[in-house]
């Protein structure tokens, strides 16, 4: 399959640019209020409530969503799933452009970028779960950055080092998966160091786990999700092999998302009955806990299961975003919205307009680098000097 | 809401919810994997 035909864009003013534009101002200018004028200028974060929605939505969301990449790419290269393989690329793209957002959107509450690098060459703090956090992300965003490095050689036409790239593509993959694993868990791991913080019906001994096993479901889904409208925005730029796989990879993906789900509700019920919180559940944020469970876990894992039994593609593909906006609501629950449920409302966290942009900003920005990678690389489609080397 | 005077009392009762809950989940897991899979060889025909 050759590279599909390009129409160029000659037309700037276009929707998509209109808004992104505006978007991408408004995010230089709160970017340069931010980094002059400091934290307190731009966010309503306090020491009472240091993590906000940076944190809450930019890091954990987007750490969870990009999980796609060690999901696929273990699916194809470790348990032989060749026949998905056309959606590996893609994946691995949204998960290196997730992770490298998620830096840097880091740095905005961290602040002092020439300090990042602090952890791993002035002060090894080994005892800290932050250090394992970081340590990870750095390590993952440079395996997802080599293993996305093959699409970019191609493009720029360097054939040995893409052939190299190419070889190391197994190793890449497991270092892809532990790295997750340790670090999607560790995640989770941070709230076990403020039991009194959390609610009781989202904190528990067992949140590793539920990190690392709905990521598992976050990365299913996205790569559904991000598929789905993928093929609306990008058909033209997707080859035969990505049209043929398509459907199959949906309902495959929907079957073991479906599966999983069903899983990750028993670990949760697990969960609730360990710390005996039964009866947690008929107060306010009991329901909104139910809420999740039932509207985010139990409802996509049966719509998934009805989707694959009937081979209904729509409803696989509506329900990977119920799937997706779950895990949302599941990480802000445990960052945001359940985190300090004792304290009285007026010192509750609430998001400042300017976080908020700088949230909107960072999606924008991966979904602009997303757009101009896949209009250029092969990522939809075989490069046709390399259609042997990916079967 | 049940009282405990007792931690043993407490992880009496929490751990046998727990089994009794896993215990639910083994057949309920594999009537899913049934239900799942049920129109697989329909559709293969």
């Amino acid at each position: 399959m050759s590279e599909p035909d390009v129409k160029q864009e000659k037309n700037w003013f276009t929707p998509f640019n209109l808004i992104s534009g505006i978007i991408v101002i408004a995010g230089i200018v709160v970017t340069i209020i931010r980094f002059t004028k400091g934290l307190a200028s731009v966010s309503n974060l306090s020491d009472y409530n240091p993590w906000g929605i940076w944190i809450g939505f930019d890091l954990m969301v987007g750490v969870a969503l990009a999980a796609g990449g060690y999901v696929t790419s273990s699916a194809v290269y470790l348990f032989g799933m060749k026949k998905y393989h056309s959606a590996v690329r893609p994946a691995i793209l949204t998960g290196f452009l997730g992770y490298f957002f998620v830096v840097i959107a880091l740095h905005y509450d961290l602040g002092r970028p020439w300090r990042l690098p602090y952890p791993f060459i002035v002060g090894w703090g080994t005892t800290s779960l932050l250090f394992e956090v970081g340590l990870c992300v750095a390590l993952y965003l440079t395996v997802l950055f080599l293993e996305f490095s093959p699409a970019a050689l191609e493009w720029l036409g360097y054939k040995r080092t893409r052939n190299l790239a190419h070889r190391l593509t197994i190793i890449l993959t497991v270092f892809g998966v532990v790295l997750s694993t340790l670090h999607q868990s560790s995640l989770g791991a941070l709230f076990l160091a403020a039991p009194s913080k959390l609610h009781p019906l989202w904190y528990s001994p067992y949140l590793p786990t539920y990190f690392f096993v709905s990521s598992v479901i976050a990365g299913l889904s996205m790569v559904i999700f991000e598929g789905a409208l993928s093929h609306k925005a990008f058909h033209h730029k997707m080859g035969k092999a990505y049209l043929e796989e398509h459907d199959s990879l949906a309902f495959g993906f929907a079957r073991a998302a479906s599966l999983v789900l069903a899983g990750y509700f028993t670990i949760k019920m697990v969960g609730l009955a360990a710390g005996n919180n039964w009866h947690l559940l008929t107060t306010g944020y009991g329901l909104w806990y139910l809420f999740e469970i039932i509207g985010f876990v139990l409802l996509p894992c049966f719509l998934y299961a009805v989707g694959v039994r009937d081979k209904n593609l729509p409803i696989i593909k509506w329900t990977s975003a119920l799937a997706v906006s779950g895990i949302v609501l599941n990480r802000l629950n445990v960052s945001i919205i359940a985190f300090n449920w004792h304290l009285p409302k007026a010192e509750r966290y609430f998001p400042s307009f300017m976080e908020i942009i700088i949230t909107v900003f960072m999606v924008t920005l991966i979904v602009i680098c997303f757009r101009f990678i896949v209009t250029r690389m092969p990522i939809f489609y075989e490069h046709p000097d390399y259609q042997q080397d990916n079967h | 809401m049940d009282e405990f005077h007792t931690l043993q009392e407490f992880l009496l009762h929490s751990e046998s919810v727990v089994y009794i809950i896993m215990g639910l989940s083994l057949p309920l897991f594999l009537w899913f994997w049934s239900f799942l899979t049920g129109r697989d060889r329909d559709f293969r025909k």
